[in-house]
């Protein structure tokens, strides 16, 4: 043994060796890049601005360089395409995108970063990050004045739509880091299988109770007509209509779950955890008689989805279910003619290539007992948008950023060049509003959607007025989503209660565990600390709202 | 091993014993089944590159392709990137596993010598690397300061050998006999004349076998080229496909856009065009893992 | 190997004799060609080691390792004092266990029995057929798993039915989960693990196997006690290794399968750090879990290491 040891002993003082020597040449290396943000917004990024400025007081005419990260999955885009010649003509900046794999999002945008690395404009997904970059010196001010002052139109409109809260979303410790845009966000709406309510004479539903008849109807009476016993009336995208029903928002996301980081903000202005409310038990109650007497396709448990884009619903499609919840876009731009394809979104494209019989008709949400009724929503307050340090430092960047912000607000013509692209080569004109062209082009590469805002109010007012029309015409009232205010109490115990919740509903909709089970997992899951990350979140919306309305 | 096999065969044809039936039905049993196994699924691999969205949608299983639709593979090919990512592929691969392969094998040799001092401490010092690491953040650090971002070497040096391969390598030269050492440094052949001319040519298993991993490694290895490389000359396949295949899918609800759906048919083509070159490698290698070797060394 | 031991007894005495410099001259030529392998392991496994440091910190990507803040164990505290850390961490060890108990050996039966094949064109399809599996990615591999076993579809579900059985949802049933998860991985790893057995089987000295048959051995024979033995140096090593992966779950593999329905027997540790990241960046969290998992698998590795040598004289080092 004794020998062993020592060659263990040799072989560490080999490794210990080659650890110290490498330590002294990578923590040479690690001064370098750390030294720059640890002297705050200075050292390197202030070399770089230096560097900058004789640039640009040398050249003032190059354009300034401004680099996008918009989406998860942007790519790299093309300098020779026409999109983004026109952009950087327009603005006189050489447009860059940036490529991170949507899979390691996260990981590959800190090595990024670690390297000193940084894009000049990052959309935050979730506001929760905001605290991260900023502390991380990562996502620098922008003064609300500024913003004022550079993009009016902009500010015009963000303050008609101004829900109270607007401006303060990106406040943080008294400084503001970015812009938000008010988005029109359109609920979820309801698909039927239109074909299986004429076949079995039924009226499109109204109420939770008519929807009970209905959907029993498509699994009692064969509404596919093949003398088997085989279909289903609903499966877990639906579930947010029936949690609507009951005044609540309900998130199952792409993946069969329920996303409990995503709260609701009550009537009161208060924000609280949907899943925890007692009127969720009289929901999850109903969930659970649907999925005893089959309503409810005993398989949501692996998902309506099977792979490929996630909000086609394969069991929608194949006829196993009757009923499924997407945007109406997935399905149809309009019900002008739903015989013509122009008309007809992704989903409603595959749907019909498995089943060119299938008919499809929207109806309204369920109301339940209580008169109450809706579907889920993305945030009316979105897209939240921040400069990076090194665009903040540099006021060409700033005034670059903010133009192109205004211009979306103030001209529809370049709004509709960012997001759609050039009409014949990118999207089609049709009496319904622009429609994408799928094939043979790269929209991202070609530089479509890489310097957008999204469907802002001002862009699905003017740009798509007809697919928002119908949007809203289609659809009722929505539970909108909620933008948390960053707090540590509920960051830190998020994942706990998503996992706690996920499993105590699936078993309580399934029947492995008993309804009354709901009074026991209310409890635990306050006590997991849910109860003070509620608390702690009620206290931070409120000390926005407080600040603003000084 | 082949030579020797087939008069045993023929001798027992002559009288097949109970025994020989069970083993036979039992190895070609577990072979059979391993194959039906695994050739259905992967019928449906490819009946989807090649089907219209009508048939990959529908549930149930499509083993044989009804209906031909190769707009997946067509999607993929006519992009400009594709075939020239291909060629970095091959020429990474193929640099890649060569240089693996050889440093794998002058680093397992001394290893496997028992008598080399330090030797387990330098085992020590070879394990602890496959289980601990920095992580990413500071390889990127460590690669930036050796300007190999941009560079084809980035997706050599620093996936050189992995501590496995140099394990595997080094226990099969120590399960070699040291008499054929021996009896070579006996008439005057030196340490690197007995790797090249007595280990080696007994080594061809396991020097598929490395090949063989260090080949699908550096096939299958996309990271690096989105960490290290922005060039558009030197991306490789994987990560070619990798984009295609992300360009403008989003679940994100917010974007609100009706971007172009990529169809499981594409993704499919994706997967077998990328497997095609792996899959044939591989009857390449295989001979060198049924030839017996140990016959030609002893007599020699 | 086995000679190990008893060269081993002769080799410090000389080395003490020579000392550190008189070895490294002595063995020159051995550790010149030691020279780039080694200096592979220094420069880019032992280079970024110092990362390890980020567990102990809350880190800041942009300020670096000397600017971040220090935290001592606090990301490690924050793991072992979740509700569900005992949960998941028990989860993983038994999925890891089972694993252990029918991957590991499967490639291993596989090989002998390709080796037991004589129709020599066949045995080459096998093999070549048998390690595609290994080239798909889980999602796909997952959704042909799920369709297979689906109640109302899958194949298996309607023998059961003809049968006159109730289906069963595989997928979702806390029961079977487990099994599902171990069958999957065994189709998916088997032929691409028994690729080194193979390798090790052309090993075998064929005059050993005519000396067994003029004793007068079966095959059974034959392969128990020559096939078997030649193979036991490989099985040792491979076992080695794969007792250091007990705590890294395939989260590829586990993600794709798992539903709220089976968190209680499926959510293992790399599934539930996914969860807890769907808020923050963690990259201080994420570092301290896999230090943890790596510690864990180091020991256990020095372990079975240890008493693989002292049972059969075959280890790693």
């Amino acid at each position: 043994m004794k020998k062993t040891y020592k060659r263990l002993m040799a072989g560490m003082l080999v490794s210990a060796i080659a650890i110290t020597s490498l330590a002294g040449c990578s923590s040479s290396n690690k001064e370098e890049t750390t030294k720059a943000p640890a002297a705050g917004e200075a050292g390197k990024t202030q070399a770089a601005k230096e560097e900058e400025k004789e640039t640009t007081a040398a050249e003032n005419q190059e354009p300034v360089t401004l680099t996008w990260l918009v989406g998860e999955t942007s790519s790299e885009v093309d300098d020779n395409a026409e999109v983004v010649k026109m952009i950087e003509e327009r603005f006189h900046i050489d447009m860059k995108a940036w490529q991170v794999d949507a899979k390691n999002f996260q990981e590959n945008l800190n090595v990024r970063f670690a390297g000193g690395e940084m894009p000049d404009v990052l959309v935050v997904n979730n506001l929760s990050l905001l605290p991260t970059y900023v502390d991380g010196g990562i996502v620098g001010e922008l003064p609300i004045e500024v913003i004022r002052e550079k993009a009016p139109n902009y500010a015009k409109v963000a303050d008609e739509y101004d829900d109270g809260t607007l401006w303060s979303t990106m406040i943080y410790n008294g400084k503001n880091y970015g812009v938000t845009n008010p988005m029109d966000a359109v609920p979820m709406a309801m698909f039927w299988r239109k074909d299986w309510l004429d076949k079995l004479g039924l009226e499109v539903p109204k109420t939770l109770d008519e929807y009970e008849e209905v959907l029993t109807a498509f699994v009692e009476q064969d509404p596919d007509g093949n003398g088997k016993k085989d279909t289903a009336g609903m499966a877990e995208r639906a579930f947010n209509a029936v949690f609507g029903a009951y005044g609540l928002r309900c998130v199952t996301g792409g993946k069969p779950g329920f996303k409990v980081e995503e709260m609701q903000l009550g009537e009161d202005n208060v924000p609280f955890f949907p899943y925890i409310h007692p009127d969720a038990k009289l929901a999850l109650a109903k969930l659970h008689d649907w999925y005893e007497k089959g309503i409810i396709d005993k398989e949501f448990i692996t998902g309506e989805n099977h792979g490929g884009y996630t909000w086609l619903s394969h069991s929608f499609m194949n006829g196993r279910i009757g009923l499924t919840c997407a945007q109406p876009y997935h399905y149809l731009n309009t019900d002008r003619d739903l015989t013509d394809e122009k008309t007809w979104g992704v989903c409603m494209r595959e749907l019909k290539g498995l089943d060119p019989d299938a008919e499809i008709v929207i109806g309204p949400a369920p109301v339940g007992p209580d008169g109450k009724s809706g579907t889920e929503g993305w945030n009316l307050t979105g897209r939240l948008t921040c400069l990076t340090t090194q665009a903040a430092s540099d006021p060409r960047k700033v005034d670059a950023f903010l133009a192109m912000l205004d211009a979306y607000y103030a001209d529809m013509e370049y709004a509709k060049l960012a997001n759609y692209g050039l009409e014949g080569i990118h999207f089609e004109q049709t009496p319904d509003g622009p429609v994408r062209l799928m094939e043979g082009v790269e929209l991202r590469r070609e530089g479509v959607l890489q310097c957008d805002f999204g469907s802002t109010v001002t862009f699905a007012k003017n740009v798509t007025p007809e697919k928002t029309e119908f949007g809203h015409k289609v659809t009722g009232n929505g539970y909108y989503r909620f933008n948390i205010p960053p707090v540590q109490e509920f960051s830190d115990v998020i994942a706990t209660l998503d996992t706690l919740t996920e499993q105590a509903y699936f078993d309580m909709i399934t029947g492995t565990k008993p309804l009354d089970y709901f009074d026991t997992f209310v409890e635990e899951f306050k006590k997991a600390g849910g109860e003070a990350a509620e608390k702690a979140v009620q206290e931070a919306y409120a000390a926005k709202v407080a600040a603003i309305g000084n | 091993m082949k030579k020797e096999k087939q008069p045993a065969a023929v001798r027992r044809k002559r009288k097949r014993s109970a025994e020989d039936w069970i083993v036979d039905i039992l190895a070609y049993g577990i072979v059979l089944l391993l194959v039906v196994s695994i050739l259905l699924p992967f019928m449906q691999v490819i009946t989807i590159s090649m089907s219209p969205a009508s048939v990959v949608n529908k549930t149930g299983f499509h083993l044989i392709p009804t209906e031909f639709d190769f707009s997946g593979y067509r999607q993929i090919a006519t992009d400009d990137n594709f075939w020239h990512s291909y060629l970095v592929t091959v020429l990474r691969a193929a640099a890649g596993t060569a240089s693996g392969v050889l440093v794998t094998l002058l680093t397992a040799y001394p290893l496997a010598k028992t008598n080399l001092p330090y030797r387990k401490g330098i085992m020590m010092f070879v394990v602890f690397t496959m289980y601990f690491s920095g992580g990413m953040i500071p390889k990127y650090l460590l690669i930036k300061n050796l300007h190999l971002t941009n560079n084809f070497l980035v997706y050599i040096l620093p996936c050189l050998i992995t501590g496995f391969a140099l394990i595997i390598t080094r226990n099969f030269f120590m399960s070699l006999p040291p008499a054929l050492e021996e009896s070579a440094k006996i008439d005057g052949a030196t340490n690197i004349q007995v790797l090249l001319k007595v280990y080696l040519p007994l080594s061809t298993p396991v020097m598929a076998t490395i090949s063989l991993w260090y080949c699908v490694h550096h096939w299958n290895a996309w990271m690096d080229n989105m960490l290290y490389v922005t060039k558009n000359s030197l991306y490789v396949l994987q990560y070619v496909i990798q984009t295609i295949l992300a360009n403008g899918q989003t679940a994100d609800m917010e974007m609100m856009s009706d971007v172009i759906v990529h169809t499981e048919t594409m993704k499919m083509a994706a997967l077998v065009l990328s497997l095609i070159p792996i899959v044939c490698t591989y009857p390449f290698l295989q001979k060198y893992f049924v030839k017996g070797m140990m016959v030609g060394s002893v007599k020699g | 190997m086995k000679t190990e031991k008893k060269k081993g007894a002769a080799a410090p005495s000389r080395k003490s004799h020579r000392g550190f410099l008189g070895n490294l001259v002595y063995y020159k030529e051995y550790y010149l060609m030691l020279i780039p392998g080694l200096l592979f392991f220094l420069v880019f496994c032992y280079g970024p080691m110092y990362g390890l440091a980020i567990a102990f910190q809350d880190y800041y990507p942009l300020k670096g390792i000397g600017g971040s803040a220090w935290v001592g164990f606090k990301h490690f505290k924050k793991l072992f004092s979740d509700p569900f850390f005992v949960s998941v961490l028990k989860n993983t060890l038994i999925i890891s266990f089972y694993k252990i108990l029918v991957c590991f050996p499967a490639p291993i039966l596989l090989c002998l029995a390709l080796n037991e094949i004589r129709h020599l064109r066949f045995k080459k399809l096998a093999q070549s057929v048998s390690y595609l599996p290994h080239f798909i990615s889980w999602v796909v591999v997952s959704g042909i798993i799920i369709e297979f076993l689906s109640p109302s579809r899958g194949p298996i579900n309607i023998l059961l039915q003809e049968l006159g059985l109730e289906p069963i949802f595989f997928v979702a049933e806390p029961r079977y989960f487990r099994g599902v998860l171990v069958i999957s991985d065994l189709w998916k790893s088997i032929g691409w693990g028994s690729i080194v057995y193979l390798a090790a089987v052309t090993g075998v000295d064929p005059t050993l196997y005519e000396a067994a048959e003029m004793d007068g051995a079966g095959r059974v024979k034959k392969i128990l006690h020559v096939t078997l033995p030649a193979l036991v140096p490989i099985i040792t090593v491979m076992f080695i290794m794969e007792s250091g992966k007990v705590l890294n779950d395939s989260f590829e593999q586990v993600y794709n399968f798992l539903t709220p329905s089976t968190y209680q027997v499926g959510d293992v540790i790399s599934t539930f750090v996914y969860r807890m990241g769907i808020q923050k960046m963690q990259y201080s969290f994420t570092t301290a879990v896999d230090l943890f998992k790596n510690i864990v698998s180091f020991i256990l590795v020095m372990a079975t290491n240890y008493m693989a040598r002292k049972t059969n004289d075959y280890a790693l080092w």
